[in-house]
């Protein structure tokens, strides 16, 4: 479907109608089967391009993405982006990635697993099926799925610039999903575990992921809704991964050089509690998010975001370095494998710490204001009583400001387990407001 | 003419007959496929972003494939390509079909209606992709100084317009076509107000089915920049929220999310069927007070989430959902309607052809009551008001739902008071409608920015609501 000799035609013609160019692409290839009931769902095939050119001339830019990727389809996408760059206006900061951060040696990071390309529609089918059955063995109750699924795709990635860089990598990517349903004349609560890899060896195996999200969902029925008051919340790993999310939100350069996240301007400061050290590690080989270069052809390199508590690091690109005086962090496309670094409290002494307060299992909505630090969120979970778990709650919020829950992480757990490119143990933040009845 | 346009746009684009593609959707029919479709797709997208007072960004996109689905039983089969031709497309056609292995032993698919005449219900005197750049960054301009000239705390203006036209054309079993070509453009204004330390964001966005002249007439352009320059310079001063139970009152119009993640998904019908959704088995039963009546309505000319036909073909229609309390409707696709011996309703829609589709919403709404709004916000002795909304999610099977306020206020003594800073309010969908105690007579549709998204793909919706009164829910603000 793509080729480099297409990405080097469009390439060439781009350098007449502008100074510089970059072309990226991705063609995919994915497969997958959803079970439910023991039973096929959907099955799924499908092959896609998408393809993106930047063009600039002087220090102007536009740029337009495709996946149509048929000569004639192209030579529109050259005349659409010529008649845009007509309205574009005058950016110091506008460029490709500087060269020097392109040139070097391209890490071999194994992210292609030839396993994972040989994976069938039957192959699926059972992942999917030993999932749903091991979800309905785990508990009587667990009597509906919303869906199993096991899918697994291939992915060609290429970079070429005006730089002179051509370049190409292939990444395989299997994932395992099952959402299941506990139901009791309590009612129904629905829960769900994952994975996502690029290498089948370290993908979890089909049953624990179903007993999993069995367990999860069944611990939550009869939930009840907690007083309000102010308590420790514990976020599990699941939900101390959405709070990462936020927080990674917070250092990308975007939101920086904008002025728009309660992090700016704090380079080099304690903002959190010396427990928390957060990394990202693009150039580890066969994790989920590794690469060996951004979105901008920057050859990557692994960072800590904050070192016991300091912010060490902004997430960059090169528009946002510029902007900043900075230089990129490789960070064109967002974040690679970024993660928690653990601790050393087992999730045990972390509940048996806490007299009463919530272990938070799940996150509803949006809810979040990276300019004033605002955070308010729906949840449910299990209230801990005299450190131990001890009944589900639900229809509840959480609600702090964030730079109170980065200096109040209190414990940090032992548990850290890359389940997809973004992850984290449990964490412990001594106060924040929970509201129920 | 707007279906037949998109069905020749296909053909030429393609070079294939009606009859070639009808050979492609029998190739994917056969033992045990009750029913296949293609479906084609060709959006063109833009957005122009002025920022810093300048353009700051132009980017397109065109996205270009098609989708092959086969239908045994609750099985489906999909597949697509985004290289269109006979060969790519009978071979989706065959992966589509591997299901049919799967399938059960008999059934039958429901005969489709084809629904009316050819209706348009856009009407509009030219594409949104053909209006020239300049036009557009002119918008962004006046858009821009109308904000900053609203307050001279107003700091930053990011305004950004987005226009998109997306073909469609669904080829049915029996060589039955339809096409849809569907514009949509929306403005989005952000401002950031400072004072002295303090940094507050306003916005506010809209659009829909329209040309781009809408923001020209009556000066819309003006109430767009001063609605997000107005929110921004309002939390300035706004303090913390409280936290807890207590009466709520929602403004007019995009507090409409309200219905949309209380009760809509809930009643879509996929999660029925497959017995996940808290109003399963819940038709002809008590879900709301017996003042609110809720509608779905994808009819609507010009609205953002209105459509002259779904994804599936099917016209949309006015679906009343909840009638005076009672459940009277789920939204249905084509699959999850014959499956539960319902109509459909004109609601199977898709994000692009990279997805089957599925029950979505169209523009939800509750239908006006008698009281002014004035009157309700003075029969609240403690609780908030809450006039703009960030986002929703719902968990449809516990029912639990949240949206999160972006401009909210207390109510003191029947009085709005205090701006209160950000904060997201949770309820129980099954039983919130049965505490909506007061329904204003000042419905409003929202001003067309809402996008939905469902197991990963997104739609775009519209949303309404009359000034309602919700004698208690849980506001997660941080104040005890």
């Amino acid at each position: 479907m793509i080729s480099a000799d297409v990405i080097l035609w469009l390439l060439e013609r781009a350098k007449k109608i502008a100074d510089q160019a970059e072309v990226a692409a991705v063609d995919k290839e994915k497969r997958g089967v959803s079970v439910r009931m023991g039973d096929i769902k959907d099955m799924s095939s499908s092959r896609s391009v998408k393809l993106s050119l930047r063009i600039l001339r002087g220090n102007r830019e536009a740029s337009m993405d495709t996946s149509d990727v048929s000569r004639e389809s192209l030579e529109l996408l050259l005349d659409k982006t010529a008649e845009m760059l007509e309205y574009s206006e005058e950016d110091e900061a506008n460029g490709l990635a500087d060269a020097a951060e392109c040139v070097g040696e391209v890490r071999e990071l194994e992210l292609y697993d030839p396993l994972i390309a040989a994976l069938s529609f039957n192959d699926h089918m059972k992942v999917a099926k030993k999932m749903e059955k091991a979800a309905f063995g785990y508990d009587p109750r667990i009597k509906n799925t919303r869906d199993s699924a096991s899918a697994s795709s291939l992915y060609t990635v290429f970079y070429a610039s005006t730089h002179g860089i051509l370049r190409s990598y292939r990444i395989t990517a299997v994932s395992r999903a099952i959402e299941t349903v506990a139901e009791s004349e309590q009612g129904m609560q629905v829960a769900s575990w994952y994975c996502y890899g690029n290498n089948i060896a370290q993908a979890i195996p089909p049953e624990e992921i179903g007993r999993t999200a069995a367990h999860r969902a069944i611990r939550q029925l009869g939930g009840i809704k907690a007083p309000t008051q102010e308590v420790p919340v514990v976020f599990d790993s699941e939900t101390a991964s959405i709070f990462l999310r936020i927080l990674v939100d917070a250092v990308r350069g975007g939101n920086i050089y904008r002025n728009r996240s309660f992090l700016t301007g704090r380079l080099g400061e304690e903002i959190a509690s010396r427990l928390l050290t957060v990394r990202d590690k693009p150039l580890v080989a066969r994790m989920p998010g590794s690469r060996p270069f951004d979105a901008e052809g920057v050859l990557s390199r692994n960072i800590d975001v904050i070192s016991e508590g300091r912010l060490t690091s902004y997430l960059l690109d090169s528009y946002s370095a510029r902007r900043l005086g900075l230089k990129t962090t490789g960070h064109a496309g967002g974040y690679s494998n970024l993660y928690i670094e653990y601790g050393n409290s087992s999730l045990q002494e972390i509940i048996a710490s806490v007299h009463g307060g919530l272990y938070v299992t799940d996150l509803l909505g949006f809810g979040v204001n990276l300019l004033t630090g605002e955070f308010s969120k729906g949840a449910r979970g299990i209230w801990i009583e005299k450190g131990e778990l001890a009944y589900p709650v639900e229809e509840i919020t959480i609600a702090g400001d964030l730079r109170d829950m980065l200096r109040n992480i209190e414990m940090v757990g032992d548990d850290l387990e890359f389940r997809s490119s973004i992850a984290s143990p449990t964490i412990k933040i001594s106060r924040m407001t929970v509201a129920g009845k | 003419m707007e279906r037949s346009e998109a069905k020749n746009f296909f053909l030429q684009k393609t070079g294939l007959s009606g009859r070639r593609l009808e050979k492609v959707v029998e190739r994917a029919l056969g033992n045990k496929v009750e029913y296949a479709d293609l479906y084609f797709e060709h959006t063109v997208q833009e957005a122009v972003s002025r920022e810093e007072g300048r353009i700051k960004k132009v980017i397109g996109n065109i996205s270009h494939g098609a989708g092959v689905r086969a239908v045994a039983g609750e099985k489906t089969g999909y597949a697509y390509t985004d290289e269109v031709n006979l060969k790519t497309l009978d071979t989706a056609a065959s992966a589509a079909k591997y299901i049919a292995k799967y399938g059960p032993e008999h059934g039958s698919f429901l005969p489709v209606k084809v629904g009316g005449e050819a209706r348009n219900i856009y009407g509009l005197p030219r594409s949104p992709v053909d209006v020239a750049l300049a036009e557009k960054a002119r918008l962004l301009q006046l858009v821009d100084e109308e904000c900053r000239a609203y307050d001279p705390r107003i700091r930053e203006v990011i305004a950004t317009f987005a226009v998109e036209e997306k073909r469609v054309l669904v080829v049915r079993r029996d060589g039955w076509m339809v096409g849809d070509v569907r514009p949509l453009i929306r403005l989005s204004v952000q401002c950031v107000a400072q004072e002295g330390n303090r940094r507050e964001i306003g916005s506010y966005g809209g659009g829909g089915r329209l040309d781009i002249s809408y923001f020209f007439e009556d000066n819309h352009y003006k109430s767009f920049a001063r609605e997000a320059a107005r929110s921004a310079i309002v939390n300035l001063s706004a303090i913390d929220a409280p936290a807890g139970l207590m009466a709520v009152v929602l403004g007019p119009g995009w507090p409409g999310i309200l219905l949309h993640e209380a009760i809509g998904h809930g009643l879509e019908g996929d999660f029925n069927r497959q017995r996940l959704s808290a109003f399963t088995d819940k038709i002809g039963r008590r879900v709301a007070a017996d003042i609110c009546t809720v509608v779905d309505d994808g009819t609507i000319p010009n609205r953002r989430g209105s459509l002259n036909v779904d994804d599936e073909g099917t016209p949309t229609q006015r679906n009343i959902l909840i009638e005076r309390g009672i459940l009277v409707r789920y939204m249905q696709d084509l699959l999850n309607a014959k499956l539960m011996g319902m109509e459909p309703t004109g609601n199977g829609r898709r994000e692009s052809y990279k997805f089957a589709p599925m029950p979505r919403m169209t523009n939800t709404f509750m239908l006006p009551g008698d009281l002014s709004p004035k009157d309700i916000i003075r029969s609240v002795k403690n609780g908030i008001y809450a006039k703009q909304f960030g986002g929703g999610q719902v968990d449809i099977t516990n029912g639990n739902f949240v949206f999160s306020a972006t401009e909210s206020y207390l109510i003191e003594d029947g009085k709005i008071t205090q701006p209160i800073r950000g904060v997201t309010l949770i309820g129980h969908g099954p039983t919130a409608l049965t505490k909506v105690v007061m329904v204003g007579n000042d419905l409003e549709l929202d001003s067309g920015v809402g996008t939905c998204g469902k197991d990963g793909q997104s739609v775009p919706v519209g949303v309404g609501l009359p000034t309602i009164k919700i004698s208690e829910m849980t506001v997660g603000g941080t104040r005890i």
